[in-house]
């Protein structure tokens, strides 16, 4: 919004320029280049810049330990067998005809995802602080590469989920599609919050113990460990809110039960989504200037 | 055609007596003592012409880094406004963005896509990259492993072919050793003669005046003199040269915190402690500085450099060659340095980057240019007149004949060489 601004700001000067000076000068004005550019020129302007950003964060991650990449899997696994044998075997959480174990790593797949990438996200302007105060290049490339750099995991983890279709004998069906789009609406809304929690990060690091407290209660406000059916009726309207839910429910329902999605709560859950990427990014680009000065 | 347009730039910073970071803190320093504003830069207005080799000097802290920072978009002004065009690659600080896990390799394409290079660019410029830094060997070793050396020229190496259209450079060619800086220069010549616009800051005035056609002298945030390099360098070592005999850096009542010491002033004196500001060679200098220390510090260390007119250090003095550290403790001190015979031609010298550390190393002050003194010809210890440039040093040399010598000289040089 601020870009926009200075650049009609820009425009009308030069139109007060051009009108009493030469023509060869204005040719000499209209050749400056902008020097913030707005954010779909950087996606494709930086891309191979974000590309091997994503690949830095991917190899340093698992470089020098032993299970390497096997611990974008073990993670969501060793979380699903904890939560089986406590909600299966010590109490009984009812999941209906789905065995619990891939009830419950359906949903914590894209929570892990969604936990790190928030995590990572809030960081990563205080962590790359040594390339911002030396060298420019947009700041939204940070937080955008390490939510990115998590969907690598969730790749990986959504493969993983192949053996455990056959092992319970999920069928296969056409909505199984919907994923995709619900995806990125995460991806959205976890931009966006990264975003604007990395901004704010750099003024006040009280963000860093903030985010934890934060996902800890949203991992208890979502329908990730038991199902949406288990949430009281009249609570959910204030539940809904929470445009996770719908999503996790999402998941649930066109990727085990082949049944289409809630599409007035997944609606709700879309707008706030971009909503949320719309303000995030509106508040790092405000901040933005005194980045470097600040960190 | 302009590369670079900026208008009445001008740049505030804000310094909150404490380093802010947590919510509460900062906005009870607000309520407290509000926030000092202080200018580093103040209605700065110069052009680049495209293909221009321009250059920027001043002391320290005259805000010479600020509107390196400005130009390569890493900051912007609080006022006025910035225009370029082209590609701009900053040499700030190389190797920034290496990630110690990964190998040369793997960093050579990371850090070149920092740096705005596209991925067939780096295929096209690998070989010459590696073979610039001469890590050929080590190409597949993670980064952490390297020597700082090596770390250093792998970062110029890489920033040194990314081709930009304007090329920003700051002080970073004192990496490696003088055959790499060496290289480093002609590199940047190259970048030059290729119809680039080169941006060069340094305090080797040598350099700026045979580097650059223009130059802008920066005193206190202000321009202080817009013009050929040759004069601006001459401004430059003129505005120094005014400080002789004394120089105030910093007032008395400068405030300092408990681990903290600032350098209050400098003065050149003979042995008897008589000020003085003109030495015949062989005469014995003492460097004097007094130092404003918090009452907990007590171990320190200091060096200096001496530059002659041309800006080439000379000499590099460090307390740590004689004492393990200096010992102050609290308040005031004076601290001395004696060079018994100086051995300096006969010239106009300049006292640089006077520093004061702790002896961990830890910077404390440390000063830019600021003390002038002059090395005259004669005196009591040469008989000759020695020419102004001849050279650097004057050695006292013993010479010895010894007659009906057998052996002919020519087959020792023959061998030696």
């Amino acid at each position: 919004m601020k870009t926009t601004r200075s650049l009609t700001k820009q425009t009308e000067t030069l139109q007060a320029d051009c009108s009493d000076s030469q023509i060869d000068q204005r040719m000499d004005e209209e050749e400056w280049e902008e020097r913030k550019p707005g954010p779909l020129r950087i996606l494709i302007q930086h891309h191979e810049l974000i590309e091997n950003l994503i690949l830095r964060d991917i190899r340093s991650r698992y470089k020098q330990s032993v299970l390497g990449i096997a611990w974008a899997l073990l993670t969501p696994f060793a979380m699903m067998l904890v939560f089986t044998i406590v909600f299966s075997h010590i109490a009984r959480v009812n999941t209906g005809s789905i065995p619990y174990p891939i009830f419950s790593y359906i949903a914590l797949l894209p929570w892990t995802f969604f936990n790190q990438g928030v995590t990572t996200g809030a960081e990563s302007l205080t962590s790359n602080f040594n390339l911002i105060t030396k060298i420019y290049f947009p700041r939204e490339v940070f937080p955008l590469v390490a939510v990115l750099g998590k969907a690598v995991d969730l790749g990986l983890g959504i493969l993983a989920l192949i053996p455990l279709y056959i092992f319970y004998h999920i069928h296969i069906t056409w909505l199984m599609v919907i994923v995709v789009p619900v995806l990125v609406m995460q991806i959205c809304l976890m931009l966006g919050i990264a975003l604007l929690l990395s901004s704010i990060n750099v003024f006040y690091r009280d963000i860093r113990h903030i985010v934890p407290l934060l996902l800890q209660v949203w991992f208890f406000m979502t329908p990730i460990i038991y199902p949406l059916n288990m949430v009281p009726k009249r609570y959910m309207g204030i539940y809904m809110l929470n445009p996770m839910a719908s999503m996790m429910d999402t998941y649930r329902r066109v990727a085990l039960l082949g049944q289409s999605p809630m599409w007035d709560y997944l609606g709700l859950a879309a707008i706030m989504s971009i909503i949320a990427l719309i303000t995030g990014y509106c508040v790092f680009k405000r901040q933005e200037p005194a980045f470097a000065e600040i960190i | 055609m302009k590369a670079i347009s900026v208008e009445d730039v001008s740049k505030k910073f804000k310094l909150s007596h404490r380093q802010s970071g947590s919510l509460v803190r900062s906005v009870w320093d607000l309520i407290r003592h509000g926030r000092e504003e202080f200018w580093a830069l103040k209605d700065i207005t110069f052009d680049v012409n495209q293909g221009e080799a321009f250059g920027i000097i001043g002391r320290n802290g005259a805000g010479k880094s600020t509107i390196l920072k400005l130009l390569s978009n890493i900051m912007q002004p609080t006022n006025g406004r910035i225009r370029s065009r082209g590609r701009i690659s900053s040499l700030i600080e190389v190797g920034a963005g290496f990630h110690p896990d990964m190998t040369g390799r793997e960093n050579i394409y990371l850090n070149g896509s920092i740096l705005g290079m596209t991925r067939s660019e780096i295929d096209r410029k690998y070989d010459e990259i590696v073979a610039f830094a001469e890590l050929e060997k080590f190409v597949d070793t993670p980064v952490k492993r390297y020597s700082s050396g090596m770390y250093a020229r792998l970062g110029f190496a890489v920033a040194a072919y990314v081709d930009p259209e304007i090329l920003i450079v700051d002080e970073v060619l004192s990496v490696g050793d003088t055959g790499f800086q060496a290289r480093c220069i002609s590199r940047m010549n190259d970048v030059y003669k290729q119809g680039s616009t080169v941006i060069f800051v340094s305090h080797n005035l040598n350099l700026v005046t045979r580097l650059c056609q223009r130059a802008m002298l920066l005193e206190k945030g202000h321009v202080a003199f817009l013009g050929p390099a040759q004069s601006a360098v001459k401004a430059y070592s003129k505005a120094i040269q005014s400080n002789t005999g004394q120089v105030t850096l910093h007032d008395t009542h400068t405030p300092v915190s408990d681990s903290e010491g600032s350098i209050l002033s400098a003065y050149t004196t003979r042995s008897d402690g008589s000020a003085c500001s003109s030495f015949f060679i062989g005469e014995t200098i003492v460097i004097n500085a007094v130092v404003k220390a918090g009452s907990s510090l007590r171990k320190v260390q200091m060096s200096f450099i001496v530059r002659n007119d041309l800006g080439t250090g000379v000499l590099h003095c460090m307390s740590q060659d004689d004492l393990p550290y200096l010992d102050i403790s609290g308040g005031l001190a004076k601290i001395s340095a004696t060079i018994p015979e100086i051995c300096l031609y006969p010239g106009e010298y300049v006292l640089d980057e006077i520093w004061l550390a702790t002896s961990t190393g830890e910077t404390l002050d440390c000063t830019g240019p600021c003390l002038r003194f002059t090395v005259a010809e004669g005196g009591p210890f040469i008989k000759r007149s020695l020419a102004k440039h001849a050279a650097l040093i004057y050695e006292p040399t013993f010479w010895q004949v010894e007659s009906q010598v057998e052996t002919s000289v020519d087959d020792n040089t023959a061998a030696t060489a």
